[in-house]
């Protein structure tokens, strides 16, 4: 075995399938950064059972993609600020082209290895296919089951029967 | 789920290798992830772990998260999730979650920001003929009065819509009315001016309130800008100079049937008032009787649960509110008194009297005076009396005040300042007008200053007269906007305009809460015009029906303010239109189409 001039890890997915990931990304990946000197120095990879080979390889491009993008601010009060941000042409186009059954396994990926600014991006997608919708074509977007009885139906919408200026 | 929190920098390799990323996720890998069946059910997005619709659903607005709720059961339990609306109502009101106050519900409290306050102008009522200066609501909110430069006082009935219920001119032109007051009982209503044809004198009348009003005395008093108040339901406060020669003034007490004055205070060590250029004299009782009970008065602070807002919706009704109610029999049983001994009745419950004054030297401080009840009672034998006690300072500050006002619970003293700047020779007004609150039962200043009102002319002052209710603080101001902040946030939730293009320097010189529903708002300015203001809910629940169901009445011509470079608008006829439009012009404006197409779609 020869030294790579990367520093690489690997880390194994649901099919078995191995790969190695350049620290530099892997340090985006939040869960792993109290490890990523022990897997570095382990020939062994992690294996994380819930993550398919697919969506890894979507990580692995995002992350590589948005490697240079500036560190979000901290501050838990800008999280409303980041829902007038547009979501970027590239970042909706990369989530949104293997369908919704992709896009939902990379948002429980992103959640899985806390990577923090894919999972903004990701579930900012899905809320903008939530947005400006009723409920009905909401359900048909997402295939949801109206499981309200009649009188529970009555009575959401009756609660919610106001909006915003 | 796993909680991120909970990971350790020094957690071995193992650990997390073992526990964290594998337990964590096992959930939904047996579950949803590698099970084909689920995703063409595609309910995947119905059954995924709370936290990720919470994620996801924070990105949402409050509308589109009001719709996601209808979609399904989960759905609608994730979508009231308290830390969402916290959100929504952080951004909305523009301050961090960290420093926003205690709250029950943040989705009742956004609904309220949303629904609850008076910004939906719902009527423009048209019958003054020149600029109106001031509006007060009767304590039970039935009535309001209006005033301003055409000399009149009006009295207007609100309701669904307001009506004109009697006009009066009290003093000919170019005499005008600046003020105006009903008695607790609203038997009496009490007007103030300046009648120019008698030496720039102030004057104080005093009507006898019905569909005719009728003069029951009138009081000359030496100081243009002092306006009067009534004192309790039979006496009012009037003022005159204490000796010939002109030094000193002094407050009295009186009836409209008794000529000599009942009680009276002077002032001799503030003689230099005298000569100060803008004094104005606001004076203000404070009846201590009406503060929140004190077990509740902690709640105040903290009470922003639809219980509240449900309350004030139902009290919209005076008839049915109960505290009005007993109010109403007192007041009868001391209009009976006031029959059988009419001069000497003075109340002695507890009461403070505020006073504004300014100095020489532009220094504006508002007083509060305690009140000698040894004094008043001794007043049957028309002694002249130290009524008061020494004063207490509320507020202090260079420059002047424009305007006070009390929230109809007399906790709340609202104020307008406007600052002096003072420079190397020269002193200078501020162009911008701060309000501020004093909490008078909690005998502390609050924090917030109501920033955003306007005034033009850094050598000119106008009155503007504030209010504050429990959750509003709303002020006019000289750029034809009036605007109304939430108390405690101390943030601007809307502007109220009054545009129509006529004078170049429109002011909203006074607005005024309804004391029994703070959801009604009246706004008085220069453009001769009165505009009524209403909730979105108050809106809503009337359905104003007339409104959708003509859609070919136009608009809302009054409200629709004249394009700026129309060169069509001569201001004059404009006012002719106006004034042949005839009697009051009761419009249903809906400016907020969105309500308009949601109420239409919901029927």
């Amino acid at each position: 075995m020869y030294k790579k001039i990367v520093p690489q890890i690997k880390l194994e997915t649901y099919e078995k399938e191995v790969f190695e990931i350049d620290l530099d990304i892997a340090k985006k990946f939040g869960k792993l950064v109290p490890v990523l000197q022990e897997l570095l120095n382990d020939d062994k990879p992690l294996t994380i059972k819930t993550i398919n080979s697919g969506t890894l390889k979507k990580i692995i491009t995002w992350c590589t993609y948005h490697k240079d993008d500036p560190l979000p601010p901290e501050d838990d009060d800008n999280r409303m600020k980041h829902s007038t941000e547009e979501v970027s042409s590239w970042d909706d186009k990369f989530l949104q082209e293997d369908g919704q059954a992709a896009l939902f396994d990379l948002i429980s990926a992103a959640h899985t290895l806390d990577i923090d600014g894919l999972l903004d991006v990701a579930c900012k997608v899905v809320a903008t296919m939530i947005k400006g919708k009723a409920p009905e074509e909401i359900r048909k977007v997402f295939n949801i089951k109206n499981d309200f009885t009649q009188q529970e139906e009555d009575q959401v919408r009756k609660e919610n029967d106001w909006c915003e200026d | 789920m796993e909680d991120r929190n909970e990971e350790k920098e020094d957690g071995g390799f193992k650990d997390i290798k073992e526990k964290d990323i594998h337990d964590g996720f096992k959930d939904i890998k047996e579950k949803d992830l590698c099970q084909d069946n689920v995703w063409n059910d595609g309910s995947i997005w119905q059954h995924m772990p709370d936290d990720f619709i919470i994620h996801i659903f924070s990105f949402l607005d409050c509308n589109s998260l009001l719709e996601a709720s209808k979609t399904c059961s989960k759905w609608r339990r994730v979508a009231i999730d308290e830390s969402l609306w916290k959100d929504l109502v952080s951004f909305k009101v523009g301050l961090p979650r960290a420093s926003l106050p205690d709250c029950e519900s943040w989705y009742k409290e956004f609904r309220r920001l949303c629904m609850n306050v008076p910004v939906v102008e719902s009527e423009v009522l048209k019958e003054h003929e020149d600029e109106v200066y001031h509006v007060m609501f009767s304590p039970s909110g039935k009535y309001f009065s209006s005033t301003g430069k055409d000399g009149n006082v009006i009295v207007w009935e609100l309701g669904m819509p307001t009506t004109m219920f009697t006009k009066k001119l009290v003093v000919d032109l170019p005499s005008y009315t600046r003020f105006s007051e009903f008695n607790q009982s609203e038997t009496k209503l009490l007007v103030a001016g300046m009648d120019m044809g008698y030496f720039y004198d102030g004057f104080i009348k005093i009507y006898q309130f019905g569909k005719e009003l009728i003069e029951l005395c009138l009081v000359r008093v030496e100081f243009p800008n002092f306006r009067g108040a009534w004192y309790d339901d039979n006496n009012f406060i009037s003022m005159g100079r204490a000796s010939e020669d002109g030094h000193g003034y002094f407050l009295q007490v009186r009836t409209h049937k008794a000529e000599k004055k009942i009680c009276q205070h002077e002032f001799s060590e503030l003689l230099k008032i005298r000569h100060c250029r803008h004094r104005n004299d606001f004076v203000r009782i404070i009846d201590k009787s009406k503060w929140p009970k004190a077990d509740n008065s902690s709640d105040c602070e903290t009470d922003y649960n639809m219980a509240t807002c449900d309350a004030s919706t139902s009290a919209r009704d005076c008839d049915h509110d109960p505290v009005t109610k007993k109010q109403k029999q007192e007041d009868n049983e001391s209009d009976e008194d006031d029959n059988e001994n009419a001069c000497n009745n003075v109340e002695t419950q507890d009461k403070y009297l505020i006073l504004y004054q300014t100095s020489l030297d532009y220094r504006a401080t508002l007083y509060k005076y305690g009140i000698d009840y040894n004094v008043l009672n001794d007043a049957e034998s028309g002694e002249v009396g130290r009524m008061f006690t020494p004063p207490h300072c509320l507020y202090e500050c260079d420059g002047t005040c424009i305007g006070t006002s009390l929230s109809n619970d007399h906790r709340y003293l609202a104020y307008c300042v406007r600052q002096k700047i003072l420079g190397e020779g020269f002193s200078l007004y501020d162009e911008s007008i701060e309000v501020r609150v004093y909490d008078l039962q909690n005998d502390l200043e609050t924090k917030e200053v109501y920033k955003g009102a306007r005034s033009v002319g850094e050598d000119h002052v106008s009155y503007i007269f504030p209010s504050v209710s429990k959750n509003f603080v709303a002020c006019g101001s000289e750029n034809l906007k009036g605007y109304i902040w939430d108390r405690r946030y101390g943030v601007i939730l809307s502007e109220l305009n009054h545009e129509c293009g006529i004078h170049s320097q429109n002011g909203v010189n006074a607005t005024a809460f309804c004391p029994t529903d703070q959801e009604v708002l009246v706004t008085v300015a220069d453009d001769l015009n009165i505009r009524v203001w209403r909730s979105r809910q108050a809106v809503y629940d009337t359905r104003i029906a007339s409104v959708i169901d003509l859609p070919n009445k136009p608009y809302n011509q009054n409200v629709i303010p004249p394009s700026i470079d129309s060169d069509s608008d001569s201001p004059d006829e404009v006012v002719m239109d106006d004034l042949d439009d005839g009697k009051t012009t009761c419009c249903y404006g809906l400016k907020n189409r969105k309500l308009k197409a949601k109420i239409t779609k919901k029927r």
